[in-house]
Parts: C-alpha cells; sequence; structure tokens
C-alpha cells in the first residue's frame, strides 16, 4: 500500500550520558515532566501530524520500550492500514546479522521495511528530544521547495552553537554547508536531527553510505554531508517553538523543570494531545500536613510530606516530615519519614529511607551538580549522597 | 475462569440522586476523582477472568457508552463475546417507563440470556462501589454446592437493602428484604453467583404473573422450595450509592488511606482512559486532605475535598468539603462549601456557594454561577 510518508524513530542508543538512569532501560521510556515517557513526545506529534506507520528502531535493552509500546494503542496508532512496528536489528539468511552500526545503518538495515508503504518521504525522528511540532508543514514545506532532503533547526545562541550541528543557508534560503559541532560557527541555525527525505533519494544514498568502508553510517556525520557534496536540494525547516534534547543529567533536569511553567510547552493543549501510557492508579492524595508548591504530581501519588518546585510521576510517596526541593521523583520512588532530596534525580521505585539526605542546594562551588540516584535502590536511613553523585547501587544506612 | 458469563444492571435511575442522575443512571455516576461506579463490577469481572459481560442499560444510557466504548479497558473488547450492551429490543413495553425490578430487566434481555455459552452467571449492580475478589466468591460457590452464592458485607448500610440470617454452615437460612439500617444477619451487596440454568427458570417463572424482584419474588420463592444460598463475606469497603447523601458519603469515604486501599489496592479498578497531564500545584496552593486527579491546575486552597479530572481552581479560591467533577473552573478568590459540583461547571470570581454538611448542594453539568 503505498503511503505519502513512513516516520522512522531512531529509539535504539543507550543514553549512556543518564549513565544509573539508563543501566537497564533504553534513554526513550526515561519518565518526563510527571505523566510521560520520552518517546511520547514524537509518537504523539506522528499521531497528530497524521502520519500513520511508525518503525521504531531498538536496539539497547529494548524489553521496558517494547511492552510500552505495545500496538500503539495509547497514541491512536494502532489503525488499519498502519502503525507502529518494533524493528530490532535482525539476521538474514547466509549473513549472521548485525548490531545497527549507525544511525543511518539502521534505517539501512530496515530498506525492506520501508519499502513495503513504497512511501514518497520517509521522516527520520528522535526517540530524545521533548517537543511538539507538526510533521505534516515540515513535508508541506519539503514538497514546495522540491528538496531531497530537509532538516529541521533551531536558532540556538551563538555562544552554544559549537555544541550543535550547524547550517549555513545561502541566499536562496538553501542549506549550503553544514557543519558537526564547528570550533568557529558561522551560523546559529542547530540541526534538531528531524529530517525529510525524498525516499527515492536517501535509498540511493543509504546503499551508497553502506559500500563505503570508512563510513560511520551516521545520517550527521556521512548522509548529510555526501547529499550536500554532490549539490542534492537540502532545505531547512524552521521551528520556533519549544525544544530539548535531553540526553545529559543537566539537559534532562532542566528540561523536566521547564515543565512547571505552561510557556515552556503547553501539554493542556487539547488540539495538539500528548498521550502516555500508563497503569491506572486512583488520584494522587495530599494529606493534612503536607505541602505542595510549584510542583507537578500525577495519579497514584501520596503526598504527606513537603514537595517544591518539582515533578513527581505517577505512585511517588512523599512521607511525613520528609522534603522534596527542585527534584524529580520517577514513578513509583518513596522518600520516607524525614528524609531529604534536593535538587536530585531518583530512580523508577528507588527508595530513599528514613532521614537519609540525598543532593544539596547550589553551593556555586565547582563539581557541585544534581544528585542522581538509579532504579530499583536503596539509600539506607541515615545515608549522605552528596551532590552531583551518581548512584548505581543501594547504599548502606548512614554512610 | 472461563465458563463464568457475568450480567450487571446499569438501568437504575433513583429519584434521591436528584441533578446527579438527570443524564445518566447510577452505574455512570463519576467516583473518586477519575472513576465511574461500573468500573467496580466490570473490574471485579475481569480480575476473575471473566470477560463476556452483558450490561443492561434502558434510559439516559448515552454516558454509559461513551464510558464503555468496546470494553477495552477491562479487557473485555474480544473477538467472540467481550462486552455487551444492552439496551431494550424487542421485548414489548420494554422501552417505556423504568424497569421496576431486575426480573423485569432480564425478561426483557431475555433472548441474550437464552444464547449465553457459559454455565455460570454473575448478577451484580452497576452502582457497586466495592473490590469484590470474585475468583474467590466463585470458589465458594462452586465447592459448597450451593443454587445461589451471595455477595454480603457486615458493614452497616444506610440506604434500603436486604439481609441474610447465615445458619452455622455459612448459607442462609431467611432472606428479610427492604431494610433500612443493619439488624439481624447480613447486608447483600447484590452480587449474585448462579448457574444459567438456574437463572432462566427464575426468569421464565417470574413471567407468569408478572413477578418484578428479584428478591422479593424469585429468591424468596427459591428458598421456600428448598434451594440453598451460600453467603460470600466481602471483607474491606462495600456499598452502593443511590441518593446525593451516599455519593458524598462514599467520596468523602475515599479520603481515608484504608478505604482507598480497599477499593484499589490488592485489585487495581480499571476505568475509560483520558489523555491529561499531570497536576501542576502553584506557588500559593494550599491544599490538605484531599484527592486530586490529574490535569489539574491549582492555585487556590483545597480542603476536605475530592477534586476531578482537569479542575482548575483559581488563586484566591476556597474549595472546602467538595466534591469537584470533571473540567469546572472555579474563579478567583470564590468560596466553595459543601458543594458538589458536576461536570463542566463555571464559577465566576468572588462567587460564594454553601450547602451544608447534611445537604450538600448539588451545581448540575456545565452551569455557569
Amino acid at each position: 500500500m503505498k503511503k505519502q510518508c513512513v516516520a522512522m524513530l531512531l529509539a535504539g542508543g543507550q543514553g549512556s550520558r543518564l549513565y544509573a538512569l539508563t543501566q537497564n532501560t533504553a534513554k526513550p521510556i526515561m519518565p518526563f515532566g510527571g505523566k510521560y515517557r520520552i518517546i511520547d513526545f514524537p509518537l504523539s506529534n506522528c499521531a497528530n501530524s497524521g502520519i500513520d506507520t511508525v518503525g521504531v528502531l531498538t536496539q539497547y535493552r529494548p524489553l521496558k520500550l517494547n511492552s510500552y509500546i505495545g500496538n500503539g494503542n495509547a497514541w491512536d496508532l494502532d489503525s488499519i492500514g498502519g502503525g507502529v512496528f518494533i524493528l530490532p536489528p535482525y539476521q538474514t539468511s547466509g549473513e549472521r546479522g548485525s548490531w545497527f552500526r549507525g544511525t543511518a545503518n539502521a534505517i539501512y538495515q530496515n530498506i525492506s521495511f520501508i519499502d513495503t508503504y513504497d512511501p514518497e518521504y520517509v521522516l527520520i525522528l528522535s526517540g530524545d528530544h521533548v517537543y511538539k511540532m507538526d510533521y505534516s508543514e515540515m513535508i508541506a514545506t519539503h514538497e514546495t521547495n522540491g528538496a531531497d532532503c530537509t532538516i529541521a533547526v533551531i536558532r540556538v545562541p551563538m555562544s552554544e552553537a559549537s555544541r550543535f550541528g550547524i547550517m549555513s543557508l545561502d541566499d536562496s534560503g538553501a542549506i549550503c554547508r553544514f557543519a558537526e559541532k564547528p570550533k568557529e560557527p558561522d551560523s546559529d541555525l542547530a540541526s534538531m536531527g528531524i529530517y525529510v527525505f525524498t525516499w527515492e533519494k536517501l535509498r540511493r544514498y543509504l546503499i551508497e553510505d553502506e559500500a563505503d568502508a570508512a563510513s560511520e553510517n551516521d545520517f550527521g556525520k556521512n548522509i548529510i554531508p555526501k547529499m550536500l557534496a554532490a549539490g542534492e536540494k537540502m532545505w531547512p525547516y524552521r521551528f520556533d517553538g519549544y525544544w530539548r534534547d535531553v540526553g545529559t543529567i543537566d539537559s534532562y533536569w532542566d528540561a523536566n523543570m521547564d515543565m512547571l511553567l505552561v510557556e515552556s510547552l503547553d501539554l493542556y493543549d487539547k488540539k495538539w494531545p500528548i498521550r502516555s501510557f500508563s497503569p491506572q492508579r486512583p488520584p494522587q492524595y495530599v494529606g493534612d500536613a503536607s505541602r505542595v508548591l510549584h510542583s507537578i504530581v500525577t495519579e497514584g501519588c501520596v503526598i504527606e510530606g513537603r514537595v517544591e518546585n518539582s515533578v513527581l510521576s505517577s505512585s511517588v510517596m512523599v512521607e511525613e516530615g520528609s522534603s522534596v526541593e527542585y527534584s524529580i521523583l520517577m514513578p513509583g520512588a518513596r522518600i520516607r519519614r524525614g528524609a531529604v532530596v534536593r535538587y536530585a534525580i531518583i530512580g523508577e521505585n528507588t527508595v530513599v529511607e528514613p532521614g537519609a539526605v540525598v543532593g544539596t542546594f547550589p553551593t556555586g562551588e565547582e563539581g557541585w551538580g544534581i544528585a542522581t540516584c538509579g532504579p530499583d535502590i536503596k539509600i539506607g536511613a541515615g545515608a549522605v549522597i552528596p551532590a552531583a553523585a551518581m548512584i548505581y547501587n543501594d547504599v548502606e544506612a548512614g554512610k | 475462569m472461563k465458563n463464568v458469563h457475568g450480567i450487571i444492571y446499569a438501568y437504575h435511575d433513583y429519584n434521591e440522586l436528584r441533578e446527579l442522575s438527570e443524564k445518566r443512571t447510577s452505574a455512570a455516576l463519576p467516583f473518586c476523582g477519575r472513576y465511574r461506579l461500573i468500573d467496580f463490577s466490570l473490574s471485579a469481572m475481569m480480575h476473575a477472568g471473566i470477560y463476556n459481560v452483558g450490561v443492561i442499560m434502558q434510559r439516559d444510557y448515552q454516558s454509559l457508552i461513551d464510558h464503555l466504548g468496546n470494553g477495552r479497558a477491562w479487557n473485555m473488547g474480544r473477538r467472540t463475546g467481550g462486552l455487551r450492551m444492552l439496551p431494550p429490543f424487542g421485548v414489548p413495553g420494554s422501552h417505556t417507563g423504568q424497569y421496576e425490578g431486575c426480573m423485569e430487566a432480564l425478561r426483557a434481555v431475555l433472548t441474550y440470556i437464552s444464547e449465553i455459552d457459559e454455565d455460570y452467571v454473575v448478577l451484580t449492580r452497576g452502582d457497586l462501589c466495592a473490590s469484590v475478589d470474585l475468583t474467590a466468591a466463585l470458589e465458594r460457590h462452586m465447592s459448597s454446592g450451593a443454587d445461589v452464592t451471595a455477595v454480603c458485607t457486615e458493614r452497616e448500610l444506610h440506604y434500603t437493602h436486604h439481609r441474610f440470617i447465615p445458619d452455622e454452615n455459612g448459607f442462609a437460612s431467611e432472606l428479610v428484604c427492604m431494610q433500612q439500617r443493619s439488624g439481624r444477619g447480613v447486608a447483600s451487596l447484590e452480587m449474585y453467583i448462579l448457574s444459567k440454568k438456574l437463572l432462566l427458570e427464575l426468569v421464565e417463572w417470574s413471567s407468569e404473573g408478572h413477578k418484578l424482584h428479584f428478591h422479593r419474588d424469585a429468591l424468596l420463592h427459591l428458598m421456600a422450595n428448598g434451594g440453598r444460598v451460600a453467603l460470600y463475606m466481602h471483607k474491606g469497603y462495600g456499598r452502593h450509592i443511590i441518593s446525593v447523601a451516599d455519593f458524598y458519603e462514599a467520596n468523602m469515604d475515599m479520603l481515608s488511606a484504608q478505604n482507598l486501599e480497599d477499593l484499589f489496592t490488592e485489585r487495581p479498578v480499571n476505568t475509560r482512559e483520558r489523555t491529561d497531564v499531570s497536576t501542576y500545584y502553584s506557588d500559593v496552593a494550599a491544599v490538605k486532605n484531599s484527592l486530586v486527579a490529574d490535569g489539574c491546575i491549582i492555585e487556590g486552597e483545597v480542603e476536605n475535598s475530592v477534586i476531578f479530572c482537569g479542575v482548575k481552581i483559581n488563586a484566591g479560591a476556597s474549595v472546602k468539603n467538595c466534591i469537584v467533577m470533571n473540567d469546572t473552573v472555579v474563579g478567583e478568590g470564590s468560596t466553595l462549601e459543601y458543594i458538589i459540583s458536576d461536570k463542566n461547571v463555571s464559577v465566576a470570581p468572588y462567587s460564594t456557594l454553601r450547602g451544608s454538611p447534611n445537604l450538600p448542594f448539588v451545581i448540575p453539568k456545565k452551569t455557569a454561577i
């Protein structure tokens, strides 16, 4: 069946810069903003943009990711003729098969999946960005420009431009140069890692790139530069809404805190709903001795202590006499009596035992940072976890 | 359980529910921030592996149908069987008036009942508010050899109900109908297990002489003729909701951790999904002893209240001892006490609305104040 556009969502990365948080699960299903997982954003954007066929490329610890996505029903993507398809690396006859070696290789290995739909265009998305975008507008721009490739770009402060893939435009507005993390950027237009390709073109470049033994088989490093060098029509699609890459502890914490302000990303917008899949729990209970200020809290939480400037996922417990400030508490986290959590991220189902202290207020000193406790661990009673710590395992009481 | 079919009565419409039942039956009453009462019966069946379920409805069933969908939320969206909605069909006169009793309702769907494949049937009321362990109740039924098993509670019920007097073996020695409060015996939660064969016999028996009621007619007849009724005692929270006072009290009961645990912990209750963001508490919010569902924005003061999905309570507003249903907006500086606000109500800034503990004031759906 012919489709106008098929989306391919790159969700196989480890998210190694999130350390303990992604030791057991893939980054795209990191909890975000209380109710959500990161992958809810691209999946909801697809559904809202009228894209009904989404291939999800998985590789690193895919178990929870696969069961989270299920048949795509939570995002209304379980449609007849479309759907969400989990695409792991696979074996072929006579070969041993291989892991996805790079973003472009992941798509290369799934050429036959895309060919099934014989699409005009392929939309490449990544599973670690938080934003709301109408992809149908981007595809329309691609068509109007008669482009071979359209890259979503966002303006970044010049001082930070050297952290991004930077696009330079010619007089007609087309992309004439692309520099990955340039030391001396000559533009402030950063690639958002969202691409629309004319499938026929991309297909050819993927096959060529695969044959090039020197290539890292990566979109940013190989495919885009090769297409530019060959003079293909490359256009930017300017985006000026809220967009964050949440690949590091700091950016993950920052973006979560942004959710405390509706101005950053309006999640109440009924015309562009971000959907998620969550086990159904009763409403949150806020007790007599509690105090909840400038925070977001999700169903199933029981709050008896103090919560300020924080983001709480579902079924979190904050017991009496405890205090949570400027922190992110993932589903099922439990903060016991008298524990103090400041500028910290507490992983799923992790228990902070009575009187333990995790993180500190900013000290202004070099080396201060967000304290992070991984999932399914216990921080013993009275233990003190310093700022910037990265905790993978249980911590004994009073240490 | 594979060999069990469920039937839920969802046609009841009680005068005492006043404005709350104007456009819905008691089974469709919103409860505890995000649920509707029928979720309890459906979830209890789901946990017992009963996926073939019929819901008998008669009037005002639009909100119920919207809520049930294809039954997927309770694992009842099946290729074969699954959830069946049973509005009046095929039986002369069943479209008009209100079914006066369960036997009349069952007669109205007789064709459906006669086509049930399973050997056993669970009958229950959609306005039951309890998380019943139906697996255990069914095991008791199968092992006791009883003709009927009745789910009962030792809790005190303050509305008209039926009571069984147990004998020393846990069977009913007597059925006392239409009691107002506790007395002898145990209260029936009106969830019954019986064979399909017996159910059909009772329905056929009741059609002669126009007998309408399950307890007063069918059960008493059965017991008088040697039928054995086993009693399965349900532990924990359990009651029906058939008046505004019940509705208010039961919702407020959920502010107790024990009641909340009774209903939602061991066997989670499923409901229709709503896409909501988490709830935001502003830096001037003051919330105490309250349940708050997702999708709310709380800027004001909230105490001893149950707040449903998507409610906005603006700064300076004070909401105490209230039940505020979906998407209601409470304007800046308003004061609400002992109010039950139905869905989509908007309260203008600086309004004062007060009911009383004995008579909470109900604001009907979509009212603008």
